[in-house]
């Protein structure tokens, strides 16, 4: 594959490379073959390198020098256009920050988007990468492990099963952002996040409102678990595996009991989470218990020992009572 | 004991009771009926019974001639519209005399009221009374999409296009004290509108100036006087001897007879004759007449573009824009003025924008809630905003990927949405007669219109002449300077001490020079040096100090507004007027404008004159006292960027003006343009070079970013 998209480009005279060798951006003056040149060379180059590549710094200055190129256009946030065919915006833009961030922020573009890119504006360029798998092959042992079980639950899913066309692993995961922390984001964040994506294609909430009709509180649930949470077979972990709606989980005690589904999903880095806010005793050992002294606020800690003491001293009063009472009695009687 | 004790309280409770009575009626009695006398003898405005000349009754044959008349007319037109000029008169007459009698021309019934007044026997139009007849309430759909029943004559009432003002939230402009105009954090809210504005263009308040009979001597009366008609009433709905002043009072009403004033049928009638609109005299006093004649109210029904060009091209296309229909009816008797030079000279007409052209409706854009009609969220002026709520959009049609034709450019076009506004690429220019510095100072003699008339010193319509880009979030200061700031720039882009405040093209100088040379033929004092130097340099009047702490207010008030939102770069009209100010009441940012006496002024072209005149006015009076100062004029000078209002009247005892000066605005204003849309956008190296339209630095831009955008290698190549 990607030799094929080598093919396409012209062939390359010799020292034509100054530009990029140097860590220079290209001249602007150059004419179209000049461009060709500089391509070719930027292809080479990053051929060169491992793939995912672990630029170090003086080309990683190269590469961010390369993508400002692309993103002067692409870094547009309005940079789209209506699709004739399905009558949808298609967005080109690649938020420049975030994608800075991301995982993929020391890639340049031109690593995965290669075809007659030369004369701008270009014809639309197709990405020479369909999966994850293209590039993440050549890792450690459990990270490629990983990659083919997910590739697994994918392929049983139910956009793939149907052949929706196009549909990718990019259909969800925007390359240009994704972040591998990100799946450990507060709870609140990953509902908005991963809904979000499904909306992109299914509607919102409020479209979707009549399809939940059959879960109580409809609108509350859709905005407190994922569309995934349910849309994906128990059990374990396959949220890549969504089946069709009619196998969704449709039983309260699925969720609602202490076995709940969602602690092997939405709240499978819960734990994790609790123990970054609040300690590995606080968080992990005690988990969500209450004990005076491991405090998280004062004045229920204050409170907590008021009432205590209050109640020793009840107890102490009573008792006291009782005893004096009794011996008066005793006294009278005697 | 105890039985008196009970008499007592009985007796306390039943002359607490009649103390409460009585002063429920004295109050109702004061608000009712003390009130609007106090009122009126207070502000000096007359209300009275209006009656108009055009309402006259007629018999029924009288009415089916009319109807016959007006089927008839209806007929013709669209016979005209279904054959075409073929340059043979004798057989477009036939074909159009055939073309009426089709049975589907015939069938069209294009005025439904023949029919329905005939039913109701109604032979008159007497105004609002005749309309409520049927139409005294009715349906619309209010902002949360719930379908309310309201009365009708109390929407209308509540219109800016009747009482020209709000007391309410919902302008979409800051005081240069940094706060929202009757925001959150104004301490109360006070009527802004056009109501109680000096208007640069004008000017006049819309009291002073509402209306005027002129004695004119235009030359083709040879010497003659004739009456002409002037003033703000012209172009609103009320019919009354003033504005709705009664609105801006914290209580009170307009009265019914003024209610019963306002024109309906400006805005409804398919026929209303301009000629009607001309100001009247009456033992009252002066008011603006209108055409309630049965002819007109027949034709009733949804406003149409024409109706609301009407008055909307007065002076926002410009009188002398030669499609202006009211333009060419002044008057019967009276004439109203050809005003030359224009607001901002972007006709909607089919000549001159592309949805004018494609024969969309002003209401299609500006969708109505009942009588209310919007303005978008955007704007950069005082005039008060029926429903804030409510955009007015080119995205709501277009869509955020506008671009669809150009296959290879859309998306970089659309690209282009995120930091340039449609109208940027979309109105190229204004037509030439946009004013952009207007000297009241020194009038000169029209001999056409026999007044002496204000001078245009400067009319232009071009990109960085008129009109100017700047970066806009869709909010204006309290004097109309459009706010926004380059998204990418650290505190480079300052208009209000920049491109607002200089003037350095050479060809506006040499124009400005021009003009002053002109003008120094009629008044010999004028030093042409510092007549230009005025002009290009409106902070002239302040000191250094007075400069720089002009600069750091913009850096510590004004930013924060400035950087709010989203920004685009937006083309902005450019204007500017040299009048009288209050120097009593001055800040940073300017001083309270004068008004003048039209009358006065374009009699005898001395505004000094005029402005003694117009001051006098009663209303200006009480401005200048210490109800008014409290009630608003403090609130209105901290917008202004000043503390207190000074009450300090500037008039001595002795008739001379005190404490007033004359000078330009220490800004320029920037006017929202958003009509005149073409539908050929502008090409990438309109802007892209070193002579493109844009000035990159002046928009704030760092200098080497600003390089790029004015050398892109893309157009560089295609060049070679």
């Amino acid at each position: 594959m990607k030799t094929g998209a080598l093919r396409k480009l012209p062939t390359r005279p010799a020292s034509s490379a100054s530009g990029m060798s140097q860590g220079k951006f290209p001249e602007t003056k150059g004419t179209t073959r000049e461009y060709s040149r500089f391509w070719l060379t930027v292809v080479l180059l990053l051929w060169a390198m491992p793939c995912p590549a672990a630029p170090d710094s003086g080309q990683h200055q190269d590469v961010a020098q390369l993508n400002a190129w692309c993103l002067r256009c692409h870094g547009m946030s309005t940079m789209q256009y209506l699709d004739p065919t399905s009558g949808q915006s298609r967005n080109l833009h690649v938020d420049s920050a975030k994608f800075a961030l991301s995982d993929h922020g020391r890639q340049a573009c031109v690593t995965c988007h290669r075809n007659q890119l030369t004369d701008l504006p270009h014809p639309p360029a197709t990405s020479v990468h369909h999966s994850c798998g293209d590039c993440h092959r050549g890792e450690k042992l459990i990270q490629r492990m990983r990659l083919v079980g997910i590739t697994a639950q994918f392929n049983k899913s139910v956009h793939l099963q149907r052949n929706v066309p196009g549909f990718d692993c990019f259909s969800c995961h925007n390359p240009h952002e994704s972040r591998l922390e990100d799946i450990a984001r507060p709870e609140a964040d990953v509902v908005q996040r991963d809904n979000g994506i499904c909306s992109k294609c299914h509607g919102t909430l409020e479209t979707n409102a009549g399809k939940h009709a059959v879960i109580p509180k409809a609108s509350l649930h859709l905005k407190a678990v994922r569309c995934l949470d349910c849309h994906t077979p128990r059990p374990g972990s396959v949220i890549h595996a969504i089946e069709p709606a009619a196998r969704a989980e449709r039983t309260c005690e699925a969720c609602h009991s202490r076995n709940s589904i969602l602690l092997t999903k939405l709240y499978k880095y819960r734990l994790h989470e609790s123990e970054q806010r609040a300690g590995f005793i606080n968080g992990v050992v005690l988990s969500d218990y209450y004990v005076i002294g491991m405090t998280r606020h004062p004045f229920l800690d204050a409170l907590g020992i008021l009432g205590m003491g209050g109640a020793l001293l009840g107890v102490l009063l009573h008792g006291a009572g009782r005893w004096l009472a009794m011996r008066r009695r005793t006294n009278h009687e005697s | 004991m105890n039985a008196g004790d009970k008499v007592n309280r009985t007796i306390k409770q039943k002359k607490f009771l009649i103390g409460l009575v009585t002063l429920a009626v004295v109050a109702w009695l004061a608000k009712a009926w003390f009130y609007p006398l106090f009122f009126e003898e207070y502000t000096g405005v007359v209300n009275a019974p209006l009656t108009y000349a055009s309402s006259k009754a007629l018999t029924d044959r009288e009415i089916n001639n009319l109807a016959d008349d007006l089927t008839q007319s209806y007929r013709a037109k669209r016979a005209r519209e279904m054959v075409p000029d073929e340059g043979n008169t004798f057989i477009e007459r036939i074909r159009r005399e055939r073309a009426m009698e089709l049975k589907s021309v015939r069938d069209g019934s294009p005025y439904p009221h023949i029919k329905y007044f005939r039913q109701a026997g109604i032979n008159l139009y007497e105004g609002p009374s005749t309309c409520l007849r049927c139409h005294a309430n009715m349906h619309l759909t209010n902002v949360k999409g719930e379908i309310v029943k309201v009365n009708t004559l109390d929407d209308v009432v509540d219109t800016v296009h009747f009482r020209f003002q709000k007391n309410s939230r919902g302008f979409s402009t800051f005081g240069f004290d940094g706060r929202e105009v009757n925001g959150e954090e104004a301490l109360i809210n006070i009527p802004m509108g056009k109501i109680d504005r000096a208007c640069g263009l004008p000017g006049s308040f819309s009291w002073t100036g509402w209306a005027e009979l002129v004695k004119s001597k235009p030359e083709s009366a040879k010497g003659e006087v004739v009456m002409r008609s002037e003033g703000c009433g012209q172009c609103h709905i009320g019919g009354n001897y003033h504005p709705a002043t009664e609105k801006m009072m914290p209580i009170g009403d307009v009265p019914e007879s003024a209610k019963q004033g306002i024109d309906c049928l400006v805005c409804h009638a398919d026929i209303y004759d301009m000629n009607q609109r001309v100001v009247i005299e009456d033992s009252h006093g002066r008011r603006w007449n209108q055409d309630r004649s049965l002819r007109s109210a027949l034709t009733v029904g949804k406003p149409k573009v024409d109706s609301c060009l009407n008055c909307h091209q007065h002076n926002l296309g410009g009188d002398a824009f030669e499609g202006n229909r009211a333009a060419k009816n002044l008057g019967n008797i009276n004439e109203r003025f050809v005003h030359e030079g224009a607001k901002r000279a972007t006709p909607f007409s089919p000549a001159t924008d592309v949805h004018s052209a494609a024969g969309m409706n002003c209401l299609d854009c500006h969708t109505p809630q009942g009588h209310k009609i919007p303005r978008g969220l955007q704007g950069v002026d005082l005039v008060a905003n029926d429903l804030p709520e409510k955009p007015v959009s080119c995205e709501g049609c277009h869509t955020a990927s506008p671009h669809l034709r150009d296959v290879k450019n859309r998306a970089i076009l659309n690209g282009h949405v995120a930091r340039l506004a449609c109208e940027t690429c979309h109105i190229k220019e204004l037509a030439d007669y946009s004013v952009v510095l207007r000297d009241w100072i020194y009038p000169i003699w029209d001999k056409k219109e026999g007044i002496y008339s204000y001078v245009d010193i400067y009319q232009s319509g071009k990109p960085g002449k008129g009109m100017t880009y700047l970066w806009f979030n869709g909010n204006g200061t309290f004097l109309a300077n459009a706010l926004g700031d380059n998204p990418t720039g650290d505190n480079r882009y300052n208009p209000l001490m920049n491109q607002l405040v200089k003037i350095d093209d050479p060809d506006v100088l040499a124009a400005i020079r021009k003009a002053a040379e002109k003008l120094k033929e009629t008044y010999p004092d004028i030093n042409v040096d510092q007549y230009v130097q005025e002009v290009a340099n409106p902070l002239s009047p302040f000191t250094p100090e007075q400069i720089e702490s002009r600069r750091q207010w913009v850096e510590e008030k004004i930013r924060p507004l400035m950087r709010k939102g989203i920004s685009r770069i937006t083309p902005f009209k450019l204007f500017n007027a040299r009048m009288y100010e209050d120097m009593g009441n001055q800040g940073l940012f300017g001083a309270m404008i004068l008004p003048f006496d039209y009358a006065s002024y374009y009699e005898t072209g001395d505004p000094i004159k005029s402005v003694k005149i117009a001051i006098k006015s009663p209303i200006v009076r009480r401005m200048y006292e210490e109800p008014f100062k409290l009630y608003m004029m403090d609130s209105f000078m901290t917008y202004f960027g000043v503390k207190t209002w000074s009450t300090d009247y500037p008039l001595t005892a002795n008739d001379e003006l005190k404490h007033v000066e004359k000078h330009w605005m220490r800004q320029m204003a920037s006017l929202m343009v958003n009509h005149g849309i073409k539908k050929e956008g502008r090409e990438c190296r309109d802007c892209h070079t070193e002579q493109g339209i844009l000035d990159f630095d002046k928009l704030g831009y760092s200098p080497e970013r600003a390089k790029e955008l004015r050398h892109l290698p893309e157009l560089e190549n295609k060049t070679k």
